[in-house]
Order: C-alpha cells, then sequence, then structure tokens
C-alpha cells in the first residue's frame, strides 16, 4: 500500500479473531452461566424466601392466622391457572425453588472447596449443579402439571 | 529445565473463626447453603398439593409440627443472616464496581431494605391474599 493513500479493509482494533474451538476452555463458557444462575438465585432468596418461610411455617402455628389461611383450598386458589394471578403465583414457586437450588449449589460447591477440597472443586461443582437442576426440573413439571400438563 | 510445581492452597481448620468478618462470611455463605433446605420444603408442598388434599394436609401438619418447625427457625435465622449481609455488601460493592464516586453503603442498604419490605409485602398480598 503506498503512502498516503487509504485502504477501507485496514480497520485496527475491530480485526476478527477466531479462537479454533478446540483451544476454548470449557469452564470459561460454563462459568458465566453458573454465576449468573448463582447471582440470580441469591437476589430471589433474599428478597423473597423469609417472607415465604414465615407465612408458610410459622402465622398458623403461633395463632396470627387461622388454620384454613395455609390449607389446601388456600393453595388451591392461588395455583388456579384460569387467572393471571394463578400463572403469576405457579411462577413465583418456580423460580423460589430453582433460584435457592442454584444458589445453593454453587455455595456449598465453595464451602467445600475453602474446606480443603479443592482438588475435587470440579466434580463437587457438577454434582451439586446436576442436583440443582433435576430439582428444577421437578419443580418446574409440578407448576406446569394442571396447566399445561 | 525448570521445574514447575503447583501451588498447595491450604488453609488451617478454623481460619475464619479468627477474624469476625470471617465468621460473617461463613454465616452468609451456610445462609446461602440453607436456602435450599426451604426450597426442598416448598417443592414438597407443590408435590402434596399435587397428590391430593389428604396428602397436601398431612404434609402441612408436619411442617407445622413443633420439631420441624424449630429446625426451620434456624433455617430463617440462617436466610436473613444471608438476605441482610447481602443486601450490605451490594452497598459496599458498588466502591469496587464503579468509576464514578459511589454513594457510600448506607443510602444503598437502606434503600435494599425498603425493597425487602415492599417486596415482602407484595408476596404477603399476592401469594397469602393479605394481612
Amino acid at each position: 500500500m503506498a503512502e498516503g493513500s487509504f485502504d477501507p479493509r485496514y480497520n485496527p482494533g475491530h480485526e476478527e479473531i477466531r479462537v479454533p474451538a478446540a483451544e476454548k476452555e470449557p469452564e470459561v463458557a460454563m462459568e458465566p452461566l453458573l454465576w449468573g444462575l448463582f447471582s440470580l438465585g441469591g437476589f430471589l432468596t433474599a428478597f423473597l424466601l423469609p417472607v415465604t418461610i414465615v407465612a408458610i411455617s410459622f402465622l398458623v402455628p403461633l395463632g396470627f392466622w387461622p388454620a384454613g389461611r395455609t390449607g389446601y383450598d388456600w393453595l388451591a386458589s392461588a395455583l388456579d391457572p384460569s387467572s393471571f394471578l394463578g400463572i403469576v403465583v405457579r411462577l413465583f414457586f418456580l423460580l423460589l425453588i430453582a433460584g435457592s437450588f442454584f444458589h445453593a449449589a454453587h455455595r456449598f460447591t465453595y464451602v467445600l472447596v475453602e474446606a480443603g477440597l479443592q482438588k475435587h472443586h470440579a466434580a463437587i461443582g457438577f454434582v451439586f449443579h446436576a442436583l440443582a437442576v433435576l430439582g428444577s426440573l421437578a419443580a418446574l413439571y409440578y407448576v406446569l402439571k394442571g396447566w399445561l400438563l | 529445565m525448570v521445574q514447575v510445581r503447583e501451588a498447595v492452597w491450604k488453609r488451617r481448620p478454623g481460619w475464619w473463626a479468627r477474624n469476625p468478618r470471617y465468621v460473617l462470611f461463613q454465616l452468609r455463605e451456610w445462609g446461602g447453603v440453607l436456602t435450599a433446605v426451604y426450597g426442598l420444603v416448598l417443592l414438597g408442598l407443590l408435590i402434596s398439593f399435587q397428590s391430593g388434599r389428604s396428602s397436601y394436609d398431612a404434609y402441612v401438619a408436619m411442617i407445622q409440627s413443633l420439631p420441624v418447625l424449630a429446625l426451620t427457625a434456624v433455617v430463617l435465622v440462617f436466610v436473613m443472616i444471608h438476605a441482610i449481609t447481602w443486601f450490605y455488601l451490594i452497598g459496599k460493592s458498588q466502591a469496587v464496581m464503579s468509576s464514578y464516586r459511589a454513594p457510600g453503603w448506607k443510602p444503598i442498604f437502606g434503600l435494599m431494605l425498603v425493597v425487602f419490605v415492599l417486596a415482602s409485602g407484595a408476596v404477603l398480598f399476592l401469594v397469602f391474599g393479605g394481612l
């Protein structure tokens, strides 16, 4: 290229860099996804889980609510798939259950790694995240049952 | 030829007990783990509901029995520690994550508490039909 002339194909800083798939490190692909699920689960459980625990487990036995407030008719009405609110409540349960599983899977992996099992980091992470996937699929099935299944 | 050895990463048992900040860190970690325990309780609630009224009534009677309530109280304490310290950390992490001058942790922590109260109220009204 002669000095002073301009080649429109020359575009430093915007060159396309191709990395062969075989050279990619697999953990680089999974790590952001797992951290994202961990963070989302932490967000959901921090804001929504305490009040859910208090309402389902404590308010009736402590006498603040009558027995029927957490009875079968309450949940049948809350999960009613013919109403928009019923769909929202079904999604609420799904997100809360799946969020807690993925958040705990990540936390428990690092609790064990910090406790001295760092050699088994990959295996521990795989097992707990696989359990989180299975638990979330179970929650998805029971949320869809009676609505779309 | 230079031999490369992997560094052995080791902490002494109980390393976290020497500093109150590390103790809080461990409590938050375990709070995060225990969220899954109540996640299982909620999954059980859905399963028993789909199995019918008698199954659901027996399940709710079990999770509201005194021994299970005692365990649930422990889970609730850890879940609350997890939530509150996480709100605190969000405020603290702004100074690290932002290039602009962070407003300090107190306003963000306060905002998180307000959102927590509003979210709890929304759950009470939308899911449980009010107070």
